[in-house]
């Protein structure tokens, strides 16, 4: 191939994608304030308690408008080849996120373990002190774990209205997983226990609170979901429900290890 | 897809291996044999993980490539753990 034809090439095939988004800054000062809005929420101030909702809502609006943003991504192969063939590049996505999100739970599963062994491991006792809301939200989470698969199953033999119930009651039994910490939570801020109380508080209270933050983060895609399901999506392409699935049950996996480490050992 | 009997069974077993796991604390045997018992509750937990992982995320289905994918991030945070919690034994 002559220089000017590769040059003609390249001038045809370049610049078709869109690199820029100004949403991630967004989410990021949505974050930012959100953040320092929960760090004085409980002095009461309104100043706080402000930031916490302004933040929280550029953070949302932020998050739409990235997820409704049309850009045009790199075709061909690039996802879809050695090691990944045969796997779709979305799912290989997801696939990268949660690996990402092993080493975050890495981090602070992994900062509990060592503070714990520099403690002396078997002077330390759990935090809670009945392991029961622990065992509970297991069974909880377990079994929305299956209903997500309950939905899969109901797209497949085209059951529109199965697919909303077992997203519905996924949905149910998230909220019911967060009501059962919600009430541990206050049980144990009441008896004086809180994130800053000591280091062992700082470490249940941050390691679960994150999970808890992916289970909040979760039962927003399932509304999402049960909207899209009520309108007959899925029927044809159940895709989305397998990916949300993947995620779903990652977050029932990192419980697995939470519940044993800060309920029972 | 697999059954959904296959499904149904692992949801049970794995609803089972965790009343075990309190089961165990609620026998004693954190108070009369810790590391037996911490080693038993620690290998259910991860036997619980790779049924999940195996079967509701259909890892055993799908190309190796992407179980080693997740099990390099595993292997990651593992290692600093185990290492940073050695380096102050």
């Amino acid at each position: 191939m002559g220089v000017k034809q590769f040059m003609k090439n390249e001038q045809k095939t370049q610049h078709i994608e869109t690199h820029a988004s100004i949403w991630p800054l967004f989410i990021s000062i949505g974050v930012l304030i959100f953040l320092l809005g929960l760090s004085g929420i409980n002095t009461g101030s309104t100043l706080y308690s402000s930031l916490f909702v302004i933040g929280l809502l550029i953070f949302s609006i932020s998050m739409i408008g990235f997820g409704a943003q049309r850009f045009q991504g790199p075709e061909g192969p690039f996802g879809e080849s050695w090691p990944f063939q045969g796997v779709e590049n979305m799912k290989t996505g997801v696939w990268l996120f949660l690996a990402s999100d092993v080493v975050l739970f890495g981090a602070f599963i992994g900062s509990a373990i060592f503070i714990r062994v520099a403690y002396g491991w078997t002077s330390w006792t759990p935090v809670p002190d009945d392991v029961l809301p622990g065992l509970i939200n297991t069974y909880l989470l377990l079994t929305s774990s299956f209903t997500v698969i309950l939905a899969l199953v109901a797209t497949e033999k085209k059951n529109r209205y199965g697919a909303v119930a077992a997203l519905t009651t996924t949905f149910l039994l998230g909220v019911g997983f967060l009501m059962n910490k919600g009430i541990e939570w206050n049980h144990l801020y009441h008896q004086g226990l809180w994130l800053s109380t000591n280091v062992k508080t700082s470490t249940f209270f941050l390691t679960t609170g994150l999970h808890g933050a992916h289970v909040i983060g979760g039962l927003v895609i399932t509304l999402w979901l049960i909207y899209r399901a009520w309108n007959g999506a899925y029927l044809e392409d159940n895709r989305t429900i397998e990916y949300f699935g993947l995620y779903w049950h990652f977050v029932d996996i990192v419980w697995l290890f939470l519940f044993p480490l800060f309920y029972i050992l | 897809m697999v059954s959904l009997k296959l499904y149904t069974f692992i949801y049970v077993a794995l609803f089972i291996s965790a009343t075990v796991q309190v089961l165990i604390e609620f026998a004693g045997w954190l108070e009369t044999m810790y590391w037996f018992a911490f080693w038993l509750i620690i290998i259910l937990s991860f036997i619980k993980a790779l049924l999940v992982a195996g079967y509701f995320q259909h890892l055993r289905y799908e190309p190796a490539s992407l179980s080693y994918l997740i099990l390099t991030g595993l292997g990651a945070a593992l290692a600093l753990t185990l290492a940073a919690s050695y380096s102050i034994q």
